[in-house]
């Protein structure tokens, strides 16, 4: 096999197939677009036009212009960046703050550490994530808060509340892991050995707890980017002017039956793509994460 | 009374009237109307470990043997009892006495799969085991590897393999990396649970013949817990049968197995399949002097009515 | 002479796709005549159990049979549908599993279980169906049937569950019975139980029995005849007898030396060293000349010819060049 050929099947594998890559090639397009923006948008998405305001898509302006002349591609390049600073940093802080309670409260099994942690995990998840995003923003208010030199946009309490609302999820993933992991004879093996607790924790059983994790870790990137849609829409998340997929689709609700099609389904669109790629590079991790270790079929 | 004669006559461990007991847990209601449901998994052992000799604990499912095992290395603690190791009490140790004591005193495990962690090389098993050993003094990377790979050639495997996965081992690899692990503690007492179980009649003599040779080499002390009467009489000197948490019949291996006096043991021998001998049509239980009675219709029936009675 | 009741001609279970494929059965032929107790032997990836769950069609996900026939009343099982495959299992073909606890539907009484299996199969009206509920369990040896029959599956010790297993596949009276490793999971006492019980009812009901195991003891005590599996394919066959005092194979000859004995000599027990052939990675010629005994040096070039004893009876049979 040649050694392109043989990289490509490397490649096509570690994402766990071909459906896998597909999403994986997706989210790195979206990637070079966020981080590229400046450089990617034709048009500054700020620039107000009003001459130029609802016009359809064509030479000047492939994707067309808002209802206040600004130019949709541009938009949706420099929205992809609030979807997608929203959606990582929020897995981010849950992985942060979900895997350490979890596996606290799986190794720790028996006591009161694990009835406290998942009791309180268990309330917090009975409610649908959405539901929790609205009230509390609708707490928080949109406004930005500033702490002296500290300013925390919308956007910044946007993506913190979805990462806590992220932690049940990730934490009772981890604690179903470390659970049954902690059973396992080779926690026995290294206890014998006079190792710490901790240090096995860590060192030993944490590893083993990853891979579920890292599958439900791209699916709520997916989620993230819908619920950041979503708020934004109801115009609680990113403020106009600055441009996000979910707030183009709400500005765009007023010219929905009046035949601008560009201004609704372009942002749309992305938000549909963006979502299937995450999910597609989340299955495909899942089928090559999970049965690496599982026996073949004429097992020894 | 045992005084402190010389170390080869006084056991290198002791267990003295050993409970264990689990509680069983009830529901919310229950806790306040029903009394608490103890099973005992252990009721009452008592046994001596001889230095350098091999010790078979034999039982089937539910006799405790396991618990007990783990109760030797401490991996549980008994609800009541002694364990003595050369004569001192294991409770009474201090922090670092009982870490020496984790070093001398090592398990393998019947389940080759979970006995590795899977996501670390057999190189990063045996180091981290080497390192946790000379806990005081940092080893040096060579000599860790000088001796991963006299421990590799101890249980019989080439050097080779220190670069796998345990995924890519077979069951019968595994389970000598596991007795590698604990040989790099260079312990005193080994505790083997069911070390072949899990593998092919044609691997096992791998393992067992690999104790043997340990335990002649090295003077290792193994316990050998097995359901496998054929296999702990090949190597064992010493037996112990266990049924419900006691301990019913013990001895020399070999007048236990030839002269059984506890109808449980009894049972035992009489279940194992005999191969071709072993086609009778219906015929008489007969206990010949060597107490090998040939497993047919009626002495099954006895022991079902015992078993279902059990199972109440 | 009368035709089996069941005949495996070449048949070979293939996984994977044809880029990577593997065959973990390959041309397996394999015969249980009416009443007989056959034994199925091989240790851990010789591929008895994928061939039984062949002839039930129950192969898991990504396995086929790539090659052979399955007879049975004279019908190629392998050219079913699932509904006329659906209508012979537990009918004419049933099987009894290794680990009865998962075999047992958790939430349903064991009576209710026999019960719903009888009424499927069998043209019973209800009452006659409870009553034979309860004829079964008593046939199996579990005591006070009428109560029991309400118990559920995690409230029975493993040997009653077992019991149970059987009682359910033996309720509508089939043919053929395949126990695929019915005591591995069993302590010794009841397992001596359970062969007990297989006996009986293959000397009671005349039930055909393909017993699927890796304890050539448990073999010998039961079977008329064994079939003998390594790395996929049959290396030898014959009746239990003849097979067991004197094998033509040296895996079988190999295999019985590795085991253990009670009464056997002291000193190093016997292994065979290396491990076999994982499917698709096969050594050209024999597949256990690289850790045969008797190899010679054709061993490993050529397939050994199958060594058939005299006589027209199905006797004794070897894959070996040194078989004659």
């Amino acid at each position: 096999m040649t050694r392109p050929a043989a990289l490509w099947r490397r490649l096509v594998a570690s994402c766990g197939g071909a459906a896998g890559l597909f999403g994986a090639g997706i989210i790195a397009l979206l990637l070079v677009m966020a981080v590229g923006a400046p450089l990617l948008a034709p048009h500054d998405p700020l620039q107000v036009s009003i001459p130029d305001q609802l016009e359809e898509p064509g030479a000047a302006h492939w994707l067309g212009t808002d209802q206040s002349g600004r130019d949709v591609l541009s938009r949706i390049v420099w929205g992809s960046r609030a979807s997608l600073t929203v959606s990582a940093l929020a897995v981010l802080i849950g992985v942060a703050g979900g895997v350490p309670l979890g596996l606290v409260a799986g190794f720790f099994r028996g006591g009161w550490l694990e009835q406290a942690v998942m009791r309180v995990l268990e309330a917090v998840s009975a409610i649908p994530i959405l539901i929790w995003a609205i009230a509390l923003v609708g707490i928080v208010g949109v406004k930005d808060v500033t702490f002296g030199p500290l300013t925390i946009t919308n956007e910044t309490k946007l993506l913190v509340m979805l990462g806590l609302l992220y932690i049940p999820t990730l934490a009772r993933l981890t604690y179903t892991s470390a659970l049954s992991e902690s059973q396992a004879n080779y926690v026995a093996a290294r206890r014998l050995q006079g190792v710490g607790e901790l240090r096995i924790m860590f060192s030993d059983v944490l590893p083993n707890c990853l891979s579920p994790v890292i599958v439900q870790a791209t699916l709520l990137l997916a989620i993230g980017i819908i619920i950041e849609a979503a708020i934004s829409f109801v115009g609680l998340g990113v403020q106009p002017p600055i441009p996000s997929w979910g707030n183009m689709l709400a500005s765009a609700r007023d010219y929905l039956l009046s035949g601008e099609w560009w201004l609704s389904v372009f942002p749309g669109t992305a938000i549909s793509i963006t979502v299937i790629g995450f999910n597609l590079l989340g299955d495909g991790l899942r089928d090559r994460l999970d049965p690496r270790h599982a026996t073949s079929e004429m097992s020894r | 009374m045992i005084e402190a004669l010389s170390s080869s006559l006084s056991p290198l461990c002791e267990l003295r009237d050993i409970h264990k007991e689990y509680v069983l847990r009830r529901s919310l209601l229950d806790r306040f109307t029903r009394a608490e449901r103890r099973v005992a998994a252990v009721d009452g052992v008592s046994l001596a470990i001889s230095h350098g000799r091999i010790l078979g604990l034999v039982g089937e499912s539910g006799s405790g043997k396991s618990t007990l095992g783990q109760i030797l290395v401490r991996l549980i603690e008994p609800t009541s009892g002694q364990v003595l190791y050369r004569g001192a009490d294991v409770a009474d140790f201090a922090a670092a006495e009982r870490r020496r004591f984790r070093h001398r005193v090592q398990m393998v495990f019947q389940d080759t799969n979970s006995s590795l962690n899977p996501r670390k090389r057999i190189r990063r098993v045996l180091s981290e085991a080497v390192r946790a050993r000379a806990v005081n003094h940092r080893e040096e990377a060579a000599s860790i590897r000088d001796e991963s790979g006299q421990l590799m050639n101890q249980v019989g495997l080439d050097a080779a393999l220190l670069g796998r996965f345990p995924h890519e081992l077979s069951g019968g690899q595994r389970q000598r990396i596991g007795i590698a692990r604990a040989l790099a503690m260079k312990p005193e007492l080994l505790v083997a649970d069911e070390p072949v179980s899990s593998l092919d009649v044609s691997m096992q003599g791998q393992i067992i013949n690999l104790l043997r040779d340990l335990n002649e080499q090295l003077g290792l002390t193994i316990v050998l817990i097995s359901h496998d009467l054929a296999i702990v009489a090949r190597i064992c000197a010493e037996i112990a049968v266990m049924k419900d948490g006691k301990i019913v019949e013990a001895g020399p291996a070999r007048q236990v197995l030839a002269f059984p006096t506890h109808p449980y043991t009894r049972t035992l021998l009489a279940s194992i399949p005999r191969g071709l001998q072993g086609r009778s049509r219906p015929c008489a239980v007969t206990d010949t002097a060597h107490g090998a009675a040939a497993a047919c219709d009626r002495s099954s029936r006895e022991v079902l009515e015992t078993e279902l009675k059990a199972g109440e | 002479m009368t035709e089996p009741l069941l005949c495996i001609e070449g048949l070979s279970v293939t996984f994977g796709s044809r880029a990577e494929r593997r065959d973990v059965v390959r041309h397996v032929n394999l015969q249980v005549e009416r009443g007989e107790v056959v034994g199925l032997v091989g240790e851990s990836g010789s591929g008895k159990s994928l061939t039984a769950l062949a002839i039930m069609q129950l192969l898991p996900p990504g396995a086929y049979a790539s090659t052979g026939r399955i007879m049975f009343g004279g019908v190629d099982l392998l050219t079913l549908g699932r509904s006329a495959m659906n209508e012979r299992r537990g009918r004419d073909i049933a099987m009894v599993f290794q680990d009865p606890l998962t075999a047992l539907n958790p939430t349903i009484p064991i009576g209710r279980q026999i019960y719903d299996c009888l009424r499927t199969h069998a043209d019973l009206s209800r009452q006659m169906a409870a009553r034979r509920v309860e004829e079964l369990l008593a046939l199996v040896g579990i005591q006070h049937p009428h109560e029991r029959a309400r118990a559920y599956p995690h409230e029975l010790s493993g040997g009653m569950r077992q019991r149970v297993l059987t009682a359910l596949a033996i309720a509508c009276g089939p043919k053929l019975l395949i126990a695929d490793e019915p005591t591995t999971a069993l302590d010794v006492t009841v397992q001596a139980q359970i062969m007990a019980l297989l006996d009986r009812i293959r000397r009671e009901l005349g039930i055909a029995v393909l017993f699927i195991s890796h304890n050539l003891d448990l073999v010998a005590e039961i079977c008329d005849r064994t079939f003998v599996m390594y790395a996929g394919s049959v290396v030898e066959s014959g009746p239990v007898e003849t097979l067991f005092a004197a094998p033509k194979h040296p895996y079988t000859r190999q295999l019985l030396g590795c085991i253990p004995r009670l009464d056997g000599a002291s000193g190093p027990m016997s292994t065979i060293p290396g491990m076999p052939p994982r499917a698709g990675e096969l050594p050209p010629g024999c597949a256990f000349a690289p850790r045969c005994d008797a190899a010679e040096p054709r061993c490993g070039r050529e397939q050994p010819p199958i060594w058939y004893e005299a006589g027209d009876m199905p006797g004794h049979m070897a894959v070996c060049w040194r078989a004659a």
